[in-house]
């Protein structure tokens, strides 16, 4: 069993929640169990509206959660940084998908995972 | 005595009208400091074009780990309120453009493992300007992509003498930053203009004033291209207004070309005259 983090903008915490594309400031954290797609739990990302720090912020808690590999559309920088450290597995989702899908992709390995990005 | 110009909106005129004031003050043989806290985009020296002597690196501390030993456990992560640390499984990793410095995280350390250590953020500048009759001059400017202007400003002030008319070029806003240029002022002086955008800034300004218990007083630019609810406004807050300065084809062209405009312009120039005497004689350090 290995759980995986998909972040998903408002819903009712299952798995027909649109994906949010930002990782350090989507809504909601659904927590999956990525053999069986059991949705665990979902958790409210308590950094949204942080002026700075919002991908470090969810990138420690999904430490905190024992979380293997994160789900979303795109993730910044720091995040990118402080998940690598974290040895937690970015992958990328096309837009416009719902949790469901994209959880299938995952499961079909048909994701990519985040390059590294020389920005500045 | 020491004056913030601040302004709410940008474009209104606070830099024309803090280096005329400056320029005025100094040729009535006035002890001038002038400050141009607008760290993001300072650009009081394109018109008072002074002579830099002494230009330094700003630096502020951020955490780094002392050695080896750190055991990953988290304690300063959950001490930070900015996220500026993640703990890993044997170290932290310090996200240093977060840090706001306050050492909290050295606290939490149960080990002793963390140390501060200085980042540079941007560069302050001290020189003198306006030829004999001479006035001190102070900057600072924020590195690009630097995200917090407020430690650079507070060093900048810390520089500057407390004796003589100090006047502070604030950047505009309503941010962290605009409150630390005005926070030690003894009067804000608020530059606007009769525009729905001057009105709409004009008010938040008035509010910060308000909320750190500044004193205010106000200066109309292009007073005559608008309509008159800044005026009105400005009366019902009790708030001076200075002076009314109508749209002068010579003001914008003397500014377009980087002169001080009090210098330039006669009129501009007895309108900073009659600021100058309010300030003179109404404002006491």
């Amino acid at each position: 069993m290995s759980n995986i983090a998909i972040t998903v903008a408002a819903g009712q915490g299952d798995l027909s929640a649109p994906m949010d594309g930002r990782f350090g400031r989507a809504e909601q954290f659904l927590i999956v169990d990525s053999e069986t797609g059991e949705v665990l739990r979902a958790l409210e990302n308590p950094a949204i509206n942080d002026a700075h720090g919002a991908g470090t912020g969810a990138a420690a808690l999904m430490k905190k959660e024992g979380i293997e590999a994160v789900v979303s559309g795109r993730f910044g920088p720091k995040a990118f940084e402080a998940l690598t450290g974290l040895e937690i597995v970015t992958w990328i989702a096309p837009s416009g998908l719902t949790a469901a899908q994209a959880l299938a992709l995952f499961q079909q390995g048909q994701l990519e995972r985040m390059q590294l990005q020389i920005i500045r | 005595m020491k004056i913030a110009v601040a302004s709410g909106k940008g474009g209104t005129g606070k830099t024309v009208v803090s280096t005329s004031l400056a320029w005025l003050l100094a040729q009535d043989g006035h002890q001038v400091t002038y400050v141009d806290a607008d760290v993001e985009e300072p650009n009081g020296h394109l018109l008072l074009r002074p002579e830099i002597t002494e230009e330094r690196r700003f630096s502020v501390l951020v955490p780094a780990l002392r050695g080896n030993s750190c055991s990953g456990c988290g304690e300063c992560q959950k001490a930070c309120e900015f996220n500026a640390i993640v703990a890993l499984a044997d170290r932290v990793m310090v996200f240093a453009e977060l840090c706001h410095s306050c050492g909290g995280c050295l606290l939490a350390c149960p080990d002793e493992e963390l140390i501060e250590g200085p980042r540079e953020i941007g560069t302050l500048a001290a020189g003198f300007a306006n030829g004999e009759s001479k006035m001190a001059f102070h900057s600072g400017t924020l590195d690009v992509g630097e995200a917090r202007a407020t430690p650079l400003i507070d060093g900048l002030l810390k520089d500057v003498p407390s004796d003589g008319i100090v006047l502070v070029d604030a950047p505009p806003g309503t941010s962290c930053s605009a409150m630390e240029a005005i926070r030690d002022a003894d009067l804000t002086l608020l530059v606007t203009e009769p525009t729905a955008y001057g009105l709409h800034d004009l008010r938040q300004t008035v509010e910060m004033c308000r909320t750190l218990g500044r004193s205010m007083a106000a200066v109309i630019n292009r007073s005559d291209l608008g309509p008159d609810q800044v005026r009105s406004y400005l009366d019902g807050e009790q708030i001076p207004i200075l002076a009314e300065i109508p749209f002068m084809k010579e003001v914008a062209t003397a500014y377009a070309h980087g002169q001080v405009v009090a210098a330039a312009s006669a009129p501009f120039r007895d309108f900073m005259a009659s600021v100058a005497s309010y300030l003179l004689q109404e404002v006491t350090s």
